[in-house]
């Protein structure tokens, strides 16, 4: 189980199949207070991916050394990632935890969008071009995915960067594409990069740039 | 309204109060063929923040040159994004769209965590001190936020690089904070800063790192 002080937690199982699952949470209090009142909640990041059914669970109070197992049901679609939080109190003041994110597999997808970066120094000038590369990486044997980049802009433009049709990929192999973008504008770009298979979106990620006046 | 590809879309309020509240998503088909069965979901990229309630809604067709609305409920505590998808059919072939993030203002906070960057070239080598850098805004006048740093290393690992308090922040100020990390292992690290007013998280950003060897 992993710990995030006074919390040890765990979710199970961490690879399931695609459709309505369940899923367990443990968590247990290692620290000398009392925790009450809580709240205790299974969040999704990305909820298309995971959809955790119900408003969460409730635990009036989990002393030191108590465990809980609570049971969460979700609607899976997709490999996503999610994250725990308890609001409650402790010592009679306000408590909030809140674990860091868990990637939950869904599925067997075809291949992986591993990241996403702007290869660039911080804070570039306008005007300046950038390259933007992502890395896949084939789970089994697969050919014809297809690679979208775009890029929101600080006015709240979205625009499509490139598509690429990926080269077959067999499993564990590793690939990198590229996009380019000019960025016109001060302030802050988020650059998308989409995988698909068909017409179902099997990775997703983003990454950020401010960009200065020159 | 904003437009990807054939569709223009809107969602609104884009401010809301904490709380129980609704969204309309307004939908217009820009395209030359109409779209039908769509299934019609606005989904978070934050459940803590905003949650949406149901599981979608349902347009038999949505025909060219055609807008709707379609409502959504949404459970609102703090400021967080949501996205458009649309699952459908086009010419009797499965079709398929989304939006980007969309931000949806929730309450008055008193401060936001604008973003966390990593000072570095891009895939920097291991052993090497990286220098990175958060930005708070202030909206209105505060002096009890706490921002947290942490890391979650290729194995797993999630450790705790810094934690600071903000001292006075007026509304409309800008506040730099620096924290830095020396990377041990190859892979992805996942930087984390988490912005605090009391025991409410208000702000909440990543930033990753690739570590070649």
């Amino acid at each position: 189980m992993a710990i995030l002080y006074p919390i040890q937690y765990e979710l199970n199982p961490k690879s399931q199949e695609r459709g309505m699952r369940w899923a367990t949470l443990s968590l247990k209090n290692i620290g000398n207070e009392g925790l009450t009142l809580l709240d205790v909640r299974l969040n999704s990041l990305d909820a298309y991916s995971i959809t955790v059914h119900g408003t969460g669970s409730y635990v009036p109070s989990l002393g030191p050394k108590e465990e809980r197992i609570l049971p969460f049901q979700m609607q899976a679609n997709a490999t996503g990632r999610v994250y725990v939080s308890l609001d409650g109190f402790k010592n009679g003041e306000p408590f909030h935890w809140e674990s860091p994110d868990m990637r939950l597999k869904v599925g067997q997808e075809l291949a992986e969008l591993v990241s996403l970066f702007a290869l660039t120094q911080p804070y570039p000038p306008a005007g300046e071009q950038i390259k933007c590369e992502a890395t896949l990486l084939g789970l089994v044997s697969s050919r014809g995915l297809r690679l979208e980049f775009w890029a929101e802009t600080p006015s709240a433009d979205f625009e499509e960067l490139g598509t690429v049709e990926t080269k077959d990929l067999s499993g564990g192999e590793a690939v990198r594409y590229a996009a380019e973008v000019t960025p016109e504008e001060e302030g802050l770009y988020t650059i998308h990069a989409y995988l698909y298979h068909g017409t179902r979106r099997i990775g997703h990620k983003v990454d950020k740039v401010y960009v200065k006046k020159t | 309204m904003a437009r990807r590809h054939s569709i223009e879309y809107e969602v609104s309020p884009r401010s809301v109060e904490a709380g129980v509240r609704w969204l309309t998503l307004k939908l217009k088909n820009l395209g030359a063929e109409d779209l039908t069965m769509l299934e019609v979901r606005l989904n978070s990229l934050d459940t803590q923040s905003l949650n949406v309630f149901g599981t979608g809604s349902y347009l038999s067709a949505l025909k060219a040159g055609e807008e709707k609305e379609v409502f959504f409920q949404v459970s609102a505590h703090t400021t967080g994004s949501v996205y458009v998808t649309l699952d459908g059919q086009k010419k009797d072939r499965p079709w398929r769209w989304e939006s980007p993030g969309i931000s949806v203002s929730v309450g008055e906070d008193v401060a936001e965590l604008v973003s966390l960057f990593a000072l570095t070239e891009p895939y920097p080598i291991l052993g090497e001190e990286i220098t990175c850098e958060a930005i708070v805004r202030g909206l209105a006048p505060s002096r009890n936020l706490v921002l947290e740093f942490w890391a979650q290393t290729p194995s797993g690992e999630f450790r705790s690089l810094a934690k600071e308090g903000m001292g006075f922040l007026g509304a409309d100020e800008e506040a730099r904070h620096i924290f830095e990390i020396t990377p041990e292992e190859e892979g992805i690290y996942i930087l984390h800063a988490y912005l605090y007013d009391g025991a409410r998280r208000i702000g909440h950003q990543t930033e990753y790192l690739s570590m070649t060897i």
